[in-house]
């Protein structure tokens, strides 16, 4: 702006110049400082020094008046959308906080008239009664088998993402559409199936049976995601872990795994949240061998044909809810940024 | 530069590679009967157009991919059937390819730690004087996210000749730099292959690169050698049109013609009528179509009424490309095809002027007009020739 002005009453070839300082329409915020430029302008056309003088005389109150119309529009264009985010927030945050609401009611108080959505008192007997019931065991079983499975689902699908990535083998594509296809059957189709098989090999009411299932069941997914990860790391690497003698293992253990790690952080938290709170493979594979049940079988146990006992329905559900809570909010920072990088760079 | 004698102390070439072949399928052949041999430190400069298989030989030297057919010698012993890390050979990538979550001083060891069972002090110690060499040692303990490009290459470098290898294999290894950093790391290279006397393969697309890196450049295309030579032999005496419009920039000046032997001259791009030497040459094309080449530096521009020597054509100019103390001056002729012509920076041309453009016969080269092959160079300097060699 002072350059320009420099050039201005400096005159001489100005001429071009006040033709554009001519042109009507300013909306840039620049517009208010320039009548003293104008002003001072000795040698100064005069229709460029009244023409600037009468679009100006007006012009501030409005730029004014417009500003504040922006920022009046701006305030409420937050309202709005931050209105938004708290329905969504509170549509998945209420039945969450209604379980951990109706767990520590006392019996009798869970449905009252008028609604209350904090107790009046707070009582801890639904809480004694799941662990009464069996909680320790289900806790203990489901730990197990979320982590041996989901080890067993990272074991695998690594080195057969590095695999699909990195090798040039016949049928690769086919064997890659083919994995897909896996992952598109749902696992509740083939249940009756799945369950004589499982019979014929003596894996039904064992805690390998229903890892072995899951395994099977999560593999082509977590194949495709890491892949996506492995795809983003240039071959080079791989080719200079060769040249400093390592071997296709090698490569993958000391030189791929840590830049992909963000990936199998994905499979892990992903696989995670499903393995602990799987309910139908579970509840088939291991049958009636109550010593085997897992968190979501034992939320169940709470309902039968008599009557369900809401209270410790929701205390399970709040006990089952912890181990992964945690586990979320310790890892969210990679689950996030992982996400995002799979969906950007993935194939 | 001075080209440093190829044919080296003990006579025998140190890399070689004979008849070498890699086809990816029936259709698709990278590279295509490649023989080259180096002698011991010489710095051969492969250069191409992408796709020309030059990054595909390197591959194969490194021993990252197999060959189809061909041998390949370092120091004597074929080593087609040795994995990579056998080979004794270090590879530098266009980007980098540093170990992310690994330091500068784990990235530089690595190789040492996976190859050999020397103990960790040792390991240390080599790593560091590697580092000392390239200037990085305050560098060591930083990961590669946080170097800057050129350090990023030193530490490429480092990791490169920690292991003290025999070959040395350059895979673009400017071409993630920015202008300034990339002339400062050509002469550090440049240093440091000489210092280390490590035979070294350099593969660029930058032909001005290649011109001043190399001892050698070997031209590819289409994954065949088109010429082997020191670069100003490759710049002279290009043995073919292709390398005579890949080496040199701007590129050479091509007219394609038709030999009019009882006339004595070409016609078609232009007409240009020919000497002696000129129509011994154009008799032993394969048919009347010839291609003239003309070096921008060779033609000299003329007003419309001075005298000139040679054969002279009108013009106009399209565009003056000045470059300090050289000018490069598009001219139109008005026989219909462009010349590029070196001038000096201060020459008065103007864009759109007419002017008349001399060629003097003894500038011209001659290529067949079917094969590309060349049939007559310019005479040259006795210094500029090239040093004898037998794969030349």
């Amino acid at each position: 702006m002072t350059e320009d002005h420099d050039r201005a009453e400096d005159g001489g070839s100005g001429d071009s110049y006040d033709g554009a300082r001519n042109r009507p329409p300013r909306s840039d915020g620049g517009t208010a400082e320039e009548p003293a430029a104008g002003g001072s302008r000795a040698d100064g056309g005069t229709t460029s020094a009244s023409g600037t003088v009468a679009e100006r005389l007006p012009g501030a109150p409005l730029e004014e008046a417009r500003d504040a119309l922006a920022d009046t529009d701006r305030r409420l264009l937050d309202a709005v959308v931050y209105g938004l985010y708290a329905v969504a927030m509170l549509f998945f945050a209420f039945p969450v906080l209604w379980i951990v609401s109706a767990s520590v009611r006392p019996q009798g108080e869970l449905l009252t008239f008028p609604f209350r959505f904090i107790p009046q008192e707070v009582s801890l007997t639904a809480y004694q009664r799941v662990f009464r019931e069996g909680m320790v065991t289900w806790l203990f079983n489901s730990t197990v088998i979320t982590l041996v499975g989901v080890g067993s689902i990272i074991a695998v699908s690594v080195p057969a993402a590095y695999a699909f990535s990195r090798f040039r083998f016949r049928g690769r594509r086919q064997l890659l559409g083919l994995v897909l296809l896996f992952q598109m059957i749902s696992s509740i189709i083939i249940i009756v199936p799945l369950y004589s098989v499982m019979t014929t090999l003596g894996l039904i009411e064992t805690r390998v049976g229903l890892i072995l299932l899951y395994v099977g069941i999560q593999t082509p997914f977590s194949i495709w995601l890491l892949k996506g990860y492995f795809d983003t790391i240039p071959e080079e690497l791989d080719y200079a872990a060769r040249i400093d003698g390592c071997n296709r293992l090698q490569t993958l253990r000391h030189v791929l795994l840590r830049p992909i790690a963000p990936g199998i952080a994905v499979v892990a938290i992903f696989n995670t949240v499903f393995l602990w709170s799987e309910f139908v493979l579970a509840y088939t594979v291991l049958g009636s061998e109550r010593s085997l049940y897992t968190i979501s079988i034992g939320v169940y146990e709470f309902q039968s044909q008599f009557g369900n006992d809401w209270r410790a329905i929701a205390a399970a559900s709040v006990v089952g809810m912890l181990p992964l809570v945690t586990v979320f909010i310790a890892l969210q920072r990679y689950f996030v940024k992982g996400l995002i990088k799979g969906s950007l760079k993935g194939e | 530069m001075t080209a440093r004698d190829p044919s080296n102390s003990d006579g025998s070439p140190h890399l070689e590679l004979q008849d070498l072949r890699k086809e990816y399928s029936e259709r698709v052949t990278a590279v295509d009967g490649l023989s080259l041999s180096l002698s011991r430190g010489e710095l051969l400069v492969m250069v191409g157009p992408s796709g020309c298989g030059k990054s595909t030989t390197l591959r194969c030297i490194a021993g990252l991919e197999d060959p189809s057919s061909g041998h390949i010698r370092i120091a004597g012993d074929s080593v087609v059937d040795r994995p990579p890390e056998a080979r004794n050979i270090a590879m530098v990538f266009q980007n980098y390819a540093l170990y992310p979550h690994k330091t500068a001083r784990q990235n530089i060891g690595f190789g040492l730690r996976m190859t050999t069972n020397l103990p960790g002090e040792t390991v240390r110690e080599r790593v560091e004087d590697a580092a000392e060499t390239l200037g990085i040692t305050d560098l060591l303990e930083k990961k590669p996210a946080s170097l800057s490009g050129g350090q990023q290459q030193r530490v490429a470098l480092g990791r490169a000749i920690v292991r003290d290898p025999d070959v040395f294999l350059l895979d673009e290894p400017l071409s993630n730099l920015d202008a300034t950093l990339r002339s400062e790391m050509r002469t550090e290279i440049q240093t440091l292959q000489r210092e280390l006397n490590v035979t070294t393969v350099y593969v660029t697309h930058d032909q001005t690169e290649a011109m001043t890196i190399g001892d050698r450049i070997a031209v590819l295309r289409d994954g065949r050698l088109q010429q082997l030579g020191t670069p100003m032999s490759c710049y002279h005496e290009p043995a073919n049109r292709f390398v005579a419009s890949f080496i040199g920039e701007p590129s050479m000046n091509l007219l394609e013609c038709q030999f009019d032997r009882p006339n004595r001259s070409f016609e078609g791009a232009v007409n240009y009528p020919a000497d002696d030497e000129l129509a011994t040459a154009a008799a032993a094309a394969t048919s009347p179509e010839v291609t003239l080449g003309v070096r921008p530096e060779v033609p000299t521009l003329f007003g419309p009424e001075a005298d000139a020597t040679g054969p002279t054509f009108s013009g106009t100019v399209d565009v003056v490309e000045p470059v300090g103390e050289r000018s490069f001056v598009y001219v139109t002729l008005e026989s219909g095809p462009q010349l590029v012509v070196a001038t000096t920076g201060g020459a008065p041309v103007r864009e759109r002027e007419p002017l008349r453009v001399a060629v003097p016969r003894d500038g011209v080269h001659l290529f067949d007009g079917v094969t590309g092959e060349a049939l007559r160079h310019p005479a040259r300097d006795e210094r500029d020739r090239p040093v004898p060699s037998g794969a030349d």
